[in-house]
């Protein structure tokens, strides 16, 4: 199914008036496509025309045209002249650390747009491609997304070898083994399956590469592409491929017996197998006092339940369980409502979708507009809309926990969840009460308890329980004490710590 | 998209669930009027039903109404053959539905209370939407719709302030004696033990009461206070007991939790006790079918005050007071239980109950409690400790005579 038909692989021809032709026609003369014509002297005999091709901005060909053009070298001519001397220009020129002899057409190709040079000599059916690779990338800087009060401050850049390197400063071991592989048809973008061996259970890693191996798409240019190929349901509502834009949580995982999957272009790597729980998880947890870590994991799962189900609970409880609230407050909001035209269901889905048009708003917005966004919300939002009698004060309260609740939770992916299903438990909180509230909870329960990712299941270390594993689900005991890694994930060897 | 049959059948249910609904019992807040007191009078053959409401705009922190300009509860009054009949005609007064969920307390006119209860409490426990945690009272010497319309003091909703008022004299004072739904029921349904119901009763001037002027005064003209108990046999209110009677009833119980009494000292001045706990034990024994009610009281008790030129120092002076406590109860609740037996007739103590406990055989064998509890001999056995006397040891009466 490929969406662009590949030219025919096919060797390098002798004469480099041919190849040359075909670099420029294959590639339509693509302007960042250069051809530098080169002269290779040799002492004692004529000089051998050559061309060193590279794509203009990814590669630095400077040092290889300096050593090329620094003869008359000695080289002893003899039979097979050409080829012979590409090797000698291997072994004995060429300053570069990675050089590959290259043989067809559709592997210079490789080489030359991911930001190698090309040397080719007239009258050898083989080339050498040089690693010039000179990237022109964002540096290493904080984490955007999952920033932290203490703890490392560098994040994943979009360049996969800088990323796999920054891994590999915080796991110094042989036995963290990085696999690459290219997908995408027309991208060829540069996928690395990162474990550590003698840790990760090799049943799951055949599902990663098997998984990786069916992908069949044109483009990958965000690691969302291979997520979505990978996760186990197409509509999934819950994430079951955790993310991350920090190499101290990815380095974490691996040592836990996960797999990390880098892709090349983005800052966020993918990490499987996921569990619920994890998602309530930050790398700060460690880099904290445990009793600190524990209190704000359970402030964490607080705000993932008033952030779910605040808004419906209000609806069903005001208008179909008034004897469910406090004489006081019922008289508190029965004189807010006073006046108020539309029903509390209305009501709270005008308020949410506003408050999810601020947030997209400013997401989008410039930055430097985000302020006036904010005053906009609170003002016009916050109290007009209370003053003017269209909303009631509690509404706006409600909505505001909800939306505080919602950014409190570490993970991004599952703060969107939250958002979807928020929504489907308002109407069904508006339309049967507590009755449909619960139904709605058990069924998402239900839903949770039946998700898998990559085999185990999504809820465990809870569902099915293990008591091992409580020590770093939903409180963080201090590190001491965790001597095995967690059996959540299956793996080949549990001992953390060993006993003195 | 193709969907599995399976899920397109369950797509449609839940689909369909939301056009089925029909949301009957939805009820927006500013769509329903809370009904916090109802009175039950009789007007000829049929009950006459006042039902009061909050008015939440009047009520909230955030009235609207700059400084009570309405009224901030609204009582209509309904006649019907039945109350729930009555209650439906009510929908031709009332704005809005009634909500009975958060009733406090369901006043009977003394009339009603008379001719017997039980029709109208058929109706309150049946309905579904009220609970059980409100309270009943009698109203006494006037209708039940007098008092639902009097103004009250600090507390603007005239049945919250009746609610509460009663939980703390409960409380503290124990002269009053809260009834909840339930409990008035199985009281009536027992035969060892006749039912009682708070009194209430309203002072001053009536037709001020009414209005908000009421409210303006630093003392209210007109006020609703708790007096004694009604009296019930079986479903009819035979009489009235006192404040100390009503206390007599609670000592028995057990349902004392703290109050207060006086007893004087040799020297014409008072000591006032506070007690703190009270424990009750009832141990009946049978001379042939004549109970002989043995009733044990364990009572801790405060001094709080003493007026009068005694040693507070000497330990004789604590037996002195325990004894003149003991007496006192035992005094209080010998008149009680006197008065009780000879002019009303009935056991309000629960006596019968004990009988029917401890003396199952001897229960079987009598017909009418009511008769046997009139000869029985009741004998009270109260025994105090004093536990703490307060700040100062002396009184103050001690340390200025005696130094003059």
């Amino acid at each position: 199914m490929n969406h662009v038909q590949d030219t025919a692989d096919e060797a390098l021809s002798y004469q480099l008036k041919d190849n040359l032709h075909r670099i420029k026609q294959d590639s339509g003369n693509s302007s960042d496509i250069k051809c530098r014509e080169v002269h290779i002297e040799i002492s004692g005999a004529a000089s051998v025309k050559g061309i060193v091709a590279y794509t203009d901005g990814l590669s630095d060909s400077q040092a290889l045209l300096n050593s090329l053009m620094n003869g008359p070298f000695l080289f002893e001519a003899d039979s097979g002249h050409s080829s012979s001397l590409l090797i000698y220009l291997k072994d004995h020129v060429i300053t570069e650390s990675g050089v590959t002899e290259i043989e067809s057409i559709t592997t210079l190709f490789d080489h030359l747009l991911s930001g190698d040079s090309i040397l080719l000599l007239e009258g050898s059916n083989s080339a050498l491609a040089i690693g010039t690779k000179n990237l022109k990338a964002r540096q290493v800087e904080e984490p955007n997304v999952q920033a932290v009060v203490r703890g490392p401050r560098e994040g994943f850049t979009e360049v996969l070898s800088w990323n796999t390197a920054m891994v590999r400063r915080k796991i110094k071991d042989r036995r963290l083994w990085i696999e690459k592989k290219t997908i995408g048809t027309v991208t060829k973008t540069e996928v690395a399956i990162a474990y550590i061996d003698g840790i990760v259970a090799k049943e799951i890693l055949a599902e990663v590469r098997q998984r990786l191996e069916l992908i069949e798409i044109d483009g990958v240019l965000e690691s969302n592409y291979i997520e979505e190929h990978i996760q186990e349901k197409r509509f999934a509502l819950f994430p079951t491929v955790f993310n991350s834009e920090r190499p101290d949580v990815v380095a974490a995982q691996l040592l836990e017996g996960r797999i990390a999957i880098m892709v090349d272009g983005t800052p966020f790597v993918l990490i499987v197998p996921a569990v619920f729980t994890q998602f309530f998880q930050s790398s700060e947890d460690y880099y904290q006092a445990s009793v600190f870590s524990s209190l704000i994991r359970l402030l964490r799962i607080l705000a993932f339940i008033l952030a779910l189900v605040t808004p419906s609970f209000y609806i069903a409880v005001t208008t179909f369980h008034q004897e469910l609230l406090p004489t006081t407050l019922l008289y508190n909001l029965a004189s807010q409502r006073e006046g108020v035209p539309f029903p509390a269901f209305v009501e709270a889905l005008m308020m949410e979708v506003t408050f999810e048009i601020l947030r997209e708003a400013s997401v989008r917005m410039p930055r430097t507009i985000g302020q006036s966004i904010s005053i906009v919300g609170t003002l016009v939002i916050g109290q007009a809309a209370v003053e003017a009698g269209l909303v009631t004060a509690a509404m706006v309260i409600v909505v505001s926990i909800t939306a505080i609740a919602n950014f409190v939770m570490p993970a991004f992916n599952l703060g969107i969840t939250v958002r979807i299903i928020r929504f489907l438990l308002m109407a069904l909180a508006a339309s049967f009460g507590l009755f449909g509230l619960f139904l709605g909870l058990i069924v998402i329960v239900v839903r949770l308890c039946s998700l898998h990712s990559f085999g185990v299941p999504y809820m465990s270390p809870l569902a099915p329980f293990r008591i091992s594993d409580q020590k770093d689900t939903l409180f963080r005991l201090p590190l001491p004490m965790m001597k095995k890694r967690p059996v959540t994930i299956p793996k080949e060897n549990n001992i953390r710590q060993r006993d003195r | 998209m193709v969907l599995k049959p399976r899920t397109r059948i369950g797509m449609l249910v839940v689909i369909g669930t939301w056009f089925l609904t029909g949301c009957w019992d939805r009820h927006e807040l500013n769509a329903i009027a809370i009904v916090v007191g109802m009175g039950i009078d009789k007007v000829g053959n049929e009950f006459r039903v006042s039902v009061q409401i909050v008015n939440p705009r009047e009520v909230s922190s955030k009235g609207r109404g700059g400084g009570g300009s309405l009224a901030p509860a609204v009582t209509f009054e309904e006649t019907g053959a039945t109350l729930p009949e009555a209650m439906r005609r009510m929908t031709v007064l009332s704005p809005r539905r009634l909500n009975f969920s958060h009733l406090r307390i369901i006043v009977f006119g003394e009339d009603v209370a008379r001719m017997g209860i039980r029709k109208p409490l058929d109706y309150i426990s049946r309905d579904s939407e009220m609970r059980n945690d409100f309270y009943l009272v009698v109203a006494e010497g006037a209708s039940a719709s007098e008092v639902l319309k009097t103004y009250s003091a600090m507390d603007p909703i005239p049945s919250n302030n009746l609610n509460t008022k009663l939980a703390i004299s409960d409380d503290l004072w124990a002269g009053t004696g809260k009834i909840t739904l339930n409990q008035l029921l199985v009281d009536m349904a027992t035969q060892g033990k006749s039912a009682m119901m708070t009194g209430i009763r309203v002072t001053g001037n009536r037709k001020v009461g009414e209005t908000m002027e009421n409210n303006r005064r630093i003392v209210p003209e007109a006020n609703l206070v708790y007096s004694g108990s009604a009296v019930f046999k079986e479903d009819r209110m035979i009489g009235w007991i006192d404040e100390a009677e009503t206390k007599a009833v609670n000592y028995v119980q057990d349902s004392v939790k703290r109050t207060l009494g006086i007893v004087s000292c040799p020297d014409g001045g008072k000591i006032s006790l506070s007690v703190v706990q009270s424990k009750s034990n009832i141990r009946i024994r049978m001379n042939r079918d004549t109970p002989i009610i043995n009733v044990y009281l364990r009572v801790e008790q405060d001094v709080s005050d003493v007026e009068c030129n005694m040693d507070m120092s000497q330990m004789s002076t604590i037996d002195w007071i325990n004894l003149q406590g003991e007496r006192k109860i035992g005094d209080i609740i010998d008149k009680a239980i006197s008065r009780v037996k000879g002019q009303l007739g009935v056991d309000i103590f629960g006596f019968g109950v004990e009988v029917h406990r401890q003396q199952p055989k001897a229960w079987h064998r009598i017909k009418d409690w009511n008769e046997v509890f009139r000869h029985a001999q009741v004998n009270v056995y109260p025994h105090v400790i004093t536990r703490r006397i307060g700040t100062i040891l002396q009184s103050v009466e001690h340390q200025t005579k005696g130094r003059g």
